[in-house]
């Protein structure tokens, strides 16, 4: 062996001790902090202001209904009849009153109350559902899984809003009706989401080691595939809950959902339509309300894509 | 390509055969007993034993599905128990007015959304983009019911330019004008969400193309701008817009219900909603059918079409 082939194995040796050490200090730091894929999405998400103050939008429209008793400065069915359809900017109605001389802005936050959990309860309720089947199917291709899929296909072919109209319609009037029809129409297209994400996962080498040490399906699933697939659903999930709250408003504003006397932010665009050429905030507030509310969740929901595939930020 | 339309046609056999017996078990979800509920409070016995025998109510479930598929499959869906005419006769008209809406939206939406995407994309950043942006991400969050109210306030009631409601003025003759005159505030209150979901997607999937190779070297080849990117760029940033664009067409057919019933216009969306108030369950069951029916339809042509402009998908 010559002096240079010596000196080429000695510099060959001391990179790839080099790399070793780096690869253990790395080991050793993610064994202390590890980066979970919703860990990732949190860090990204940070650094994306329209997201974050998007967010923080939400949360305070989220406080301010559930502190509604305190903060309204009226009751939600106390009227004062004197200032019907009274202007927003009236004295001690920031927002006006409405065709019953009630404070649109106090209704609104007692509305929050409806709406925002009228929509959100069964997108939870949904998603949970359409995790474990969507995991299943993704895991079970054949068999169960087909099955699964299969059956999911039928509710595609309906229109989403036309379906949960027709459920929620035929059902009759009410908050359980209405979430139950957002559950069923839900449920497929998150369903989809989550067996794509797992087909993907659950052919990688970490589920396939996972499987050679011997660890059951159940364990495969819930501990290595899980984790994996919630991201893409969180994303779904968001985007979609402000499509939900507008959707739920939709249903309350055809006389499908809550009905009055609680307010609700549909009911109260459809009780300003008799008047709304003579006083068109009774409307147009709640709608704008219900738009912020979703343009919220959309920005929130964009964000978390961005954050999880910066590839897609286009 | 023959291959792929007929294996597309074939397997929407099974999906129309699960949405029938999906529509099929609506009755079911109907609470209490059916026939007493649909008609209403002061039913006699003698016509809560008539409906039940009209809808089959008498026989096992399975029995009761068989006989309905039958009578659907003959173009018989039953009778309107509100309106006391065939659901067939009511459905089909109906339906035929909500395409004229649907199709005005779905315009609107093509005819704006795709040049304002793509433009969006090949200016990033300018104003055009900016507004284009902000605009799509509006519209994407706008209640239906709502712009269609403020649409109605400020041109119909305020400024008196278009008609508060209808399909024809009663005195009018009913032409063409007539019509374009109602329709376009319904139509635009209804093509808000497919524009933005079109113009966004133009937008990204024109970014995607006009960075690649093939486009450089376009221009490399002394190509004007025009040429570059209305007959390279659109050429392949096109099928995932007529993907989506299919399926709001689809979703178009359920979307013109809030404008439906707020602009009265007399379409299927409408129909629908009355007939649920009113708990007129063969009526839903067929106009559920009939939109669920042109759903697949609409999802299939568009499909084929981007198979037809995109053949690596064919393979699939």
């Amino acid at each position: 062996m010559t002096d240079a082939m010596q000196d080429f194995s000695r510099a060959e040796l001391e990179a790839g001790r080099a790399a070793r050490e780096a690869w253990e200090a790395r080991a050793k730091r993610d064994a202390r902090k590890p980066e979970s894929s919703l860990r990732l999405l949190w860090t990204a998400l940070k650094r994306d202001k329209l997201a974050m103050a998007s967010a923080v939008f939400l949360l305070l429209v989220a406080l301010a209904t559930i502190f509604a008793p305190w903060l309204a400065p009226y009751g939600p069915n106390e009227a004062n009849p004197s200032l019907r359809l009274e202007p927003p900017l009236t004295e001690g109605h920031l927002l006006g009153l409405d065709g019953q001389g009630r404070d649109i802005l106090t209704r609104l936050l007692y509305g929050g109350r409806v709406s925002l959990p009228i929509a959100l309860i069964p997108v939870a309720i949904a998603t949970f559902i359409s995790v474990i089947l969507g995991l299943i199917a993704g895991f079970y291709r054949k068999g169960v899984g087909e099955v699964i899929m299969r059956v999911l296909d039928i509710f595609y072919a309906f229109p989403t809003v036309m379906l949960a109209i027709a459920i929620a319609g035929i059902l009759g009037p009410g908050m359980m009706n209405v979430m139950l029809s957002i559950v069923i129409v839900l449920i497929p297209y998150i369903t989809r989401v989550v067996y794509t994400a797992t087909m993907v996962v659950s052919e990688e080498d970490f589920v396939q080691a996972a499987r050679a040490c011997g660890a059951s399906d159940t364990r495969i699933i819930f501990s290595e595939v899980l984790p994996n697939v919630m991201s893409p659903v969180i994303v779904y999930g968001t985007t979609t809950m402000g499509l939900q709250v507008v959707f739920a408003a939709g249903l309350s504003f055809l006389g499908l959902g809550v009905q009055p006397p609680i307010a609700d932010w549909g009911i109260m665009t459809a009780s300003g339509r008799d008047v709304l050429s003579v006083a068109p905030h009774v409307s147009t507030i709640p709608g704008i309300v219900l738009l912020l509310v979703a343009l919220a969740f959309n920005l929130v929901g964009d964000g978390l894509r961005d954050a999880l595939d910066p590839r897609l930020r286009l | 390509m023959a291959n792929y339309v007929v294996k597309r046609l074939l397997a929407v056999v099974p999906i129309l055969f699960g949405v029938s017996i999906v529509i099929f078990l609506f009755l079911q979800l109907v609470p209490g007993d059916v026939a007493a509920t649909l008609l209403g409070p002061r039913a006699t016995a003698e016509s809560i034993a008539a409906i039940r025998a009209e809808l089959g109510l008498d026989k096992p479930l399975h029995e009761q599905y068989v006989q309905w598929l039958f009578a659907i499959l003959q173009g018989d869906m039953g009778r309107s128990i509100i309106l006391q005419v065939p659901v067939v006769d009511i459905v089909v008209p109906k339906f035929f007015n909500t395409l004229i809406l649907a199709a005005a939206s779905l315009l609107i939406a093509i005819v704006v959304g795709v040049p304002v995407g793509v433009l969006s994309a090949v200016h990033q950043y300018s104003w055009l983009d900016r507004i284009g942006t902000v605009g799509a991400v509006l519209g994407a969050a706008t209640p239906t019911f709502w712009l269609a109210l403020v649409l109605m306030y400020v041109f119909a009631l305020n400024l008196g330019w278009f008609p508060t409601s209808g399909m024809y003025d009663l005195r009018g003759d009913g032409g063409l004008l007539d019509l374009l005159h109602h329709l376009v505030l319904p139509s635009i209150a209804t093509a808000a969400i497919p524009l933005a979901v079109i113009t966004r997607l133009a937008r990204s999937s024109t970014l995607e193309v006009i960075r690649s190779d093939y486009i450089t070297a376009v221009r490399a080849k002394g190509m004007s701008e025009r040429v570059v990117v209305w007959r390279h760029a659109l050429r392949n940033a096109l099928p995932p817009i007529i993907s989506i664009t299919g399926l709001q067409a689809g979703f178009l057919l359920g979307g013109t219900l809030f404008t439906e019933v707020i602009f009265t216009w007399p379409g299927i969306g409408l129909q629908l909603y009355e007939a649920i108030l009113g708990r007129d369950v063969p009526l839903v069951q067929g106009a559920m059918l009939f939109i669920a029916f042109f759903f697949v339809l609409l999802n299939l042509v568009a499909d084929i079409i981007v198979a037809y402009l995109n053949p690596k998908l064919r393979a699939r």
